[in-house]
């Protein structure tokens, strides 16, 4: 004999876990281009869910769910993307390193080539006052 | 031709790029590789470096022996006479 409401309870599972299956297609058609933090709030939406299911409609079960959901979310997708994230800072801070080198390097050549210069008129200036004097 | 002047300026240009620490004077090590006896006979105090005027008092030495026809510069021939005495090219 069927219990009351075990129906829309069996609906109310499959639409669940409809919805988890949606939010993990989600976080992967975005191909690890979704921004650091999206992974760990579908994550935590996703936990939600199972722990819906695991615990049935408690909050505080609603809650661990949702904190396991939000690590395992948050290995999934937030880490690569803090990954990329780190490595483009690092490509940018390489550039600016490599701007910044060539920048000191073109410095010192043309101080070196004013000091030389400099030197070059003072020489030739003594020496022709030397000369003009002797 | 090369006026006294211009073989001045030439020399002032060569001393102040081989004067890399900028000390005015030119130490063995800022010349590579030269010889021995023209540093000394150049280096008339004696101290081991070359100031603008030794080097000068050398060029102007040189420059007179070789201006052959006393107008005060020297013609692309007679550079090429002294360099030839100068290095015994031909004696």
């Amino acid at each position: 004999m069927t219990r009351p409401h075990e129906g829309s309870r069996s609906w109310s599972k499959k639409i669940w876990v409809m919805g988890i299956a949606a939010l993990v297609l989600a976080g992967c058609e975005g191909g690890g281009t979704a921004p650091a933090g999206v992974g760990t709030v579908g994550g935590a939406v996703a936990g939600a869910g199972t722990s819906r299911m695991l615990f049935g409609n408690s909050t505080s079960g609603m809650l661990i769910g949702g904190a396991v959901g939000g690590l395992a979310g948050n290995m999934m997708l937030d880490r690569p993307a803090e990954e990329r994230q780190r490595q483009q800072a690092q490509a940018s801070r390489d550039a600016d390193m490599q701007r910044q080198l060539e920048f000191e390097r073109q410095r010192a050549l043309q101080q070196e080539e004013v000091r030389v210069q400099i030197e070059e008129d003072r020489l030739f200036r003594e020496w022709q006052r030397e000369r003009l004097g002797t | 031709m090369v006026s006294e002047a211009e073989f001045g300026r030439d020399a002032a240009a060569g001393f102040s790029t081989l004067d890399k620490d900028g000390s005015l004077t030119l130490r063995p090590e800022e010349l590579g590789p030269h010889d021995p006896a023209r540093f000394s006979r150049i280096d008339t105090n004696g101290d081991g470096v070359l100031t603008f005027s030794e080097v000068m008092a050398n060029k102007i030495r040189a420059l007179e022996e070789g201006d052959k026809n006393k107008d005060d510069g020297l013609s692309f021939e007679e550079m090429v006479q002294s360099v030839e005495a100068d290095e015994g090219i031909g004696q």
